[in-house]
């Protein structure tokens, strides 16, 4: 039996790019999630990039506080500027997350995220967690994409 | 496998709609609303903020506090996550 969990690819405008050539637009692809809140019940939907580039997802402040279980520690995180002017301060814990299946039903799993001290910061859903359980297909022309998994009849 | 599937609470049609809604309108949005947070709620913008749980508070307010808006933090630009 597969499980899908569809996803939204966009290609969106780039202002800060305007005055160079060619096609300089910023493909997303996004899907909805939430969050179990510790009773269980979900948080509101939040939109979330999918990020096959980021080791572990990423939440704002505003939203772990309403989800989040454990912290595990702290630690900090760098992009592409590898200053300490670059560092993102975060905590490191256990969240789980939900995804909307094509069914419509939930799908619950247990992730590491990193937590955020700032609301700076969009929903990235990355690697470990999330790619770990799924296998994943983009088709930017058509828009669409899917996470799927595949379990024993 | 550590993946659970749930069938209650579903996702409920108009959140659905809703975030139809906004994946559509995405490209106008980042003109419009850059580097803000926006809550949709009814297919339009309830709200906006600085933070997500701000907006999405912030639309409750307007929709009523039954309401369940999609949140979404509008890029201004090309970030390298």
């Amino acid at each position: 039996m597969s499980i899908r969990v569809p996803l939204t690819v966009r290609s969106l405008p780039n202002p800060r790019m305007a005055g160079v050539g060619g096609n300089t637009s910023i493909m997303r692809v996004n899907l909805g999630v939430a969050f179990a809140m510790p009773d269980g019940r979900p948080t509101p939907t939040w939109t979330a990039s999918l990020d096959p580039g980021a080791p572990f997802s990423l939440l704002p402040r505003q939203l772990w506080e309403l989800c989040a279980g454990s912290v595990r520690g702290q630690t900090t995180i760098r992009g592409i500027v590898r200053s300490p002017e670059g560092e993102l301060p975060v905590q490191v814990g256990d969240v789980t997350c939900l995804l909307t299946a094509e069914t419509g039903d939930r799908l619950a799993l247990p992730i590491l995220s990193y937590l955020a001290y700032t609301d700076e910061v969009p929903v990235l859903l990355g690697y470990q967690g999330i790619l770990t359980e799924f296998g994943l297909r983009i088709d930017a022309e058509q828009g669409a994409g899917f996470l799927e998994v595949v379990r024993g009849s | 496998m550590s993946i659970t599937v749930l069938h209650e609470p579903r996702v409920t049609e108009q959140e659905q709609r809703d975030f139809r809604w906004l994946m559509d309108h995405l490209p106008d949005l980042t003109v419009r609303y850059p580097d803000k947070w926006v809550a949709v709620c009814n297919e339009e913008v309830a709200a906006t903020a600085a933070g997500g749980e701000e907006a999405s508070r912030l639309a409750r307010q307007v929709k009523g506090a039954d309401s369940r808006p999609v949140i979404h933090f509008v890029e201004g630009g090309a970030y390298v996550y």
